[in-house]
């Protein structure tokens, strides 16, 4: 299995909670990230800079892995095409390879950064001001056999072999960074992300144009075990938003279940690439604690591998790509049938 | 005035989800002529006795494929 991430921008409203998921931003006081409305349909991040004129905003997410091949997929959209976003492939601290806007509505990947060498620039007007467009970026790192391929709405518009897409001592990838360059109130937009490597026999290359919908847990499951601070317990753990300690469940006691009913997807008859179920769950103080995340579909519970749980809250993130009652893809019926939940794993 | 008080063991107990110390007991002995015994404080420090697991938030993201839209096909019959 082969994703690594997703990313709907449709659990919180802060940027505080939203590194729980990311692993660091850098942003200065005049410049603002804010999660909202901005998505076709849903929430979606934006990144802007509110007072004075230009600067940088990025947000890296370190993938736990070193894979030498990265696909990744993100909806982007800028107020205004004359400032130049992106997504990087790092390794530490060093960026390998990424794909930079440019204000004629082409797209470059360069060696290096942005200031980089150029690898290859598509044809002009791909990209117009205030209009989202879908942008995969595959690239495996070497000196001499990289390959770079790049896709805008599903259609592939570079594809270069042979580069030196190596830019340090590893030829690893072990983070993604959303590289901003922002304006004064010119507000640039992403959503929709995921990311995944090569391996596995699923999700292993890209996804085509994929949305990322956000679910919520709507009624009881099949297993109640935890405890709820007040009521009962699928409305402790339903909001849109996380609420940390104002509602809760909790349990000590290993075994123990939750699953909770799901509301459905949106109207529609649609190809299911993966569900990943995410958990902000914490342990209040020092000691050792692991959880899985469950489903329940075909009348069985499946759980996901064991999940380290820290003494502040962090968001756990469980993919089931496949159905694992029929170990192929989900369908639209099983997903809108299928509870989700958690255990108290150790 | 044998004044010497010598605390030689605090059991505790722990109970609930790991939020609560109850200490039940503390011996003391006093031995002599012991006229006043006065403890302003306890010092208890807990540690490793949390396992409870809390949940304030369960999601699910699911990814879909979106359509592929064709625009601008433009028929031209000859």
């Amino acid at each position: 299995m082969t994703l690594l991430f997703t990313e709907s921008f449709d659990w919180t409203t802060t940027v505080a909670q939203l590194l729980r998921k990311w692993t660091s931003t850098s942003f200065s006081t005049t410049n603002s990230s804010t999660i909202g409305a901005y998505g076709a349909t849903d929430n979606a991040l934006r990144v802007l800079r509110d007072a004075g004129s230009f600067d940088y905003m990025n947000w890296l997410k370190g993938l736990g892995s070193s894979p030498s091949t990265l696909i990744t997929g993100t909806r982007f959209k800028q107020d205004n095409i004359a400032v130049t976003s992106g997504v990087e492939y790092l390794d530490g601290s060093t960026i390998h390879v990424g794909w930079y806007s440019n204000t004629n509505g082409s797209i470059s990947v360069r060696r290096g950064g942005a200031g980089g060498t150029i690898l290859g620039t598509t044809v002009t007007g791909l990209l117009s001001s205030t209009v989202w467009s879908y942008i995969e970026f595959k690239a495996t790192i070497h000196d001499t056999t990289g390959v770079v391929v790049l896709k805008v709405n599903g259609v592939e518009v570079l594809n270069l072999t042979n580069q030196d897409t190596r830019n340090g001592a590893n030829a690893q990838v072990t983070s993604l960074q959303i590289y901003n360059i922002v304006a004064n109130t010119v507000g640039t937009y992403w959503d929709d992300i995921y990311i995944c490597d090569t391996n596995g026999a699923v999700n292993n290359d890209f996804l085509g144009d994929v949305a990322v919908k956000r679910l919520l847990p709507s009624g009881a499951g099949n297993s109640t075990d935890f405890t709820p601070s007040a009521g009962s317990n699928y409305a402790c753990v339903d909001e849109a938003a996380v609420n940390d300690d104002t509602d809760y469940v909790q349990s000590t006691t290993v075994g123990h279940k939750d699953l909770y009913a799901f509301g459905d997807l949106p109207t529609g008859t649609w190809v299911i690439k993966g569900v990943a179920v995410n958990l902000q769950a914490k342990k209040p103080d020092a000691g050792s604690r692991t959880a899985r995340a469950l489903t329940r579909t075909g009348a069985t519970d499946y759980e996901g591998g064991d999940l380290s749980v820290g003494i502040a809250y962090a968001n756990l993130q469980t993919f089931f790509e496949t159905n694992p009652n029929t170990g192929v893809a989900w369908t639209h019926s099983e997903v809108d049938g299928a509870e989700f939940g958690e255990k108290v794993q150790a | 005035m044998a004044d010497e008080v010598r605390v030689t063991q605090i059991p505790v107990e722990v109970i609930g989800e790991g939020d609560i110390l109850r200490v039940t007991q503390i011996p003391v002995e006093v031995t002599g002529l012991g006229d006043v015994l006065r403890i302003s404080q306890i010092p208890v420090e807990v540690i490793g006795l949390s396992d409870l697991l809390r949940v304030s938030q369960i999601y699910a993201e699911v990814l879909i494929a979106v359509a592929t839209e064709v625009r601008g096909i433009r028929w031209q019959v000859s």
